[in-house]
């Protein structure tokens, strides 16, 4: 009788640790590289000051308020071989005025890359799946209350080109099936970079805000302020800025 | 023998440790109650399942307190239940549009809430793809309740209530946005309607009188290929031949999806419980049932989007007009209408 009971209270013991999470990977059978990826918003080459006054390539100035966008999935690939990344790698809401939002880390367990890719944007499942949470919420303010669906990415700011009130303007891209997709792939191709276990590394990609006006399409702030629902118009903004990124440094930190 | 026997008891318990130690947490002693969502004969299966959203007694009683709070708008007076009344089967009685916040109307008239977990799309509109989202339209709207998520996240964690019932419903005193609209869900979807006289003369504990057996037949001849039994609705956008109102300037379906093919076009309205929601119409420009009635007989405009059903109006005499509208009053669910169970008190 004693047995029997001292046997219960050993397997419920030993049960209770086989519930546990899984400890962080089985160390010393694979290697895991860290990498840190940083969205650098940009204007020339130079980082982003909000509020302060640009030129686009029309000429028109601008100053910017807010640039907030959406950058899912990362992932590497050695030529076509998709290297295997664990860590923040659904949605990150990248706040230009919030430097806590421009960096996450990944890790992996390949040590050879030479490309990063990236989607702008939230998967179409997650705009038609109801209520989200994280960087989802919709208190983020990047969920359209009146016509269901994700922005995307959203600019906004002030210029003397633009006939809205307070000069202001404001794109904000979304859309995310059919025609209407504004949904961006990215991929930015490097030289082969070999990771290194014992210390992170670091990737900067640039985000240069001009080529909102005239990445593919000439996006004039004079003919367009404003951009607030799925369309024509949220696309050619979706191409324009699919193209802004760009690897400006890996390096060992 | 007996001790075989304590063995395999030990396993057993052994086994239950297993369960229980492998349980999430759910906030301890305060264990969900699971209540069941049920498809009244006849109706399919809903849209909405409450998938990742396990319909509790404290979800919908969380539900049932934020639909009818007032801090969910900015001034405290526009809770949800402000423009959906449960004696207009959750629809403003009386009202072609509802009041909002600083003295300004809505642009539509309010839709009475139930069966919603049947719609596809909510909205006249359809511009709302999933229940659980609908509440951040009119509470973000200027004109409606006014009111930002966070500054209502913000109220609702400084009130020791709220954050009691969150814990009862979630597990913990979190309160977030996903929560609230969840629990908002929950209420919201379970107000059914399917106990008005029709459906119980469907199940036989009831007759249709003469005139409203003549009207059933009528109805299912003339209206009942947009307003598809048992709901009533075919959740369609339809143009039904309505002027567009100079100042409102609503082009309905068009405005969601940009393509002129839907130009003017409406989602097609429940008319379960229609002598409850009056007045009806998107714009709610239709004092009475007859007027609707009358406008399809006399007033459809035909234009390129109008539905072809309607384009060269429905013929109805006065005869069947008076049979119709004796059918049409046995829509009415005062069951529901009374059932104290989503009323404000309870």
């Amino acid at each position: 009788m004693k047995t029997v009971f001292l046997y219960c209270i050993l397997s419920c013991g030993l049960l209770l640790f086989a519930c546990q999470k899984e400890l962080a990977g089985n160390a010393g059978t694979t290697q895991q590289y860290t990498v840190k990826i940083t969205f650098q918003p940009v204007i020339n080459s130079q980082a982003l000051v909000l509020g302060e006054t640009y030129h686009n390539s029309f000429g028109e100035d601008y100053s910017i308020t807010a640039l907030r966008f959406y950058a899912a999935h990362p992932s590497l690939k050695n030529n076509n071989t998709i290297l295997a990344v664990t860590g923040e790698t659904k949605y990150r809401l990248i706040d230009a005025s919030l430097n806590n939002t421009l960096s996450f880390t990944v890790t992996t367990t390949d040590s050879i890359f030479n490309s990063f890719s990236f989607q702008i944007g939230v998967d179409s499942i997650d705009n038609v799946s109801g209520v989200q949470s994280g960087d989802l919420d919709p208190g983020k303010g990047m969920f359209w209350t009146w016509n269901s669906g994700y922005v995307m990415a959203k600019l906004e700011g002030t210029s003397s080109f633009s006939g809205m009130p307070g000069h202001e303007f404001t794109y904000h891209v979304g859309g995310f099936s059919g025609a209407n997709n504004s949904i961006r792939s990215i991929t930015l191709a490097t030289q082969q970079v070999k990771l290194n276990s014992n210390r992170t590394t670091g990737i900067i990609v640039y985000a240069d805000i001009n080529r909102w006006f005239s990445g593919v399409h000439s996006l004039k702030i004079s003919d367009n302020a404003f951009v607030h629902s799925p369309g024509e118009l949220a696309r050619q903004y979706a191409d324009n800025y699919a193209v802004m990124f760009s690897i400006a440094e890996i390096a060992g930190e | 023998m007996k001790k075989s026997i304590l063995y395999i008891a030990g396993v057993l318990f052994a086994g239950l440790c297993v369960v229980e130690s492998c349980k999430k947490q759910d906030g301890g002693n305060n264990a969900l109650t699971p209540i069941a969502f049920i498809i009244p004969d006849g109706f399919p299966q809903p849209v909405y399942t409450f998938e990742n959203n396990q319909l509790t007694e404290q979800g919908f009683q969380l539900g049932k307190r934020l639909f009818y709070d007032g801090r969910l708008s900015k001034d405290g007076n526009f809770p949800c239940a402000s423009c959906h009344q449960q004696f207009a089967a959750f629809a403003t009685l009386d009202h072609p549009l509802s009041h909002g916040f600083d003295n300004q109307f809505t642009t539509r008239n309010a839709p009475g809430l139930f069966n919603v977990a049947w719609m596809k799309t909510l909205h006249w509109d359809g511009g709302i793809n999933h229940i659980e989202v609908q509440p951040l339209a009119p509470i973000e709207a200027a004109n409606e309740m006014a009111e930002t998520i966070d500054n209502i996240i913000t109220k609702l964690k400084a009130d020791a209530g709220y954050r009691q019932m969150f814990k009862a419903a979630f597990g913990d005193e979190e309160i977030n946005s996903q929560r609230m609209l969840k629990a908002l869900a929950q209420f919201v979807a379970m107000i059914v309607s399917s106990d008005s006289k029709y459906d119980r003369v469907k199940k036989g504990q009831a007759t249709f009188t003469i005139a409203e057996e003549s009207g059933y037949k009528i109805f299912q001849a003339k209206c009942a290929s947009c307003h598809t039994e048992p709901l009533f609705t075919d959740d369609s956008f339809r143009n039904t031949g309505l002027p567009v109102d100079d100042v409102l300037k609503d082009y309905g379906r068009m405005r969601i999806t940009g393509d002129p093919a839907d130009s003017l076009k409406f989602k097609v309205p429940s008319l379960r419980n229609i002598f409850a929601t009056f007045p009806y119409g998107h714009d709610g420009r239709f004092y009475s049932v007859g007027a609707v009635i009358d406008h399809y007989r006399n007033s459809v405009i035909s234009s390129a989007t109008t539905d072809p059903l309607v384009a060269n109006k429905i013929p109805i005499t006065d005869y069947e007009k008076l049979d119709l509208l004796s059918f049409l009053q046995t829509l009415t669910d005062s069951t529901l209408i009374n059932n104290t169970r989503f009323a404000i008190g309870e």
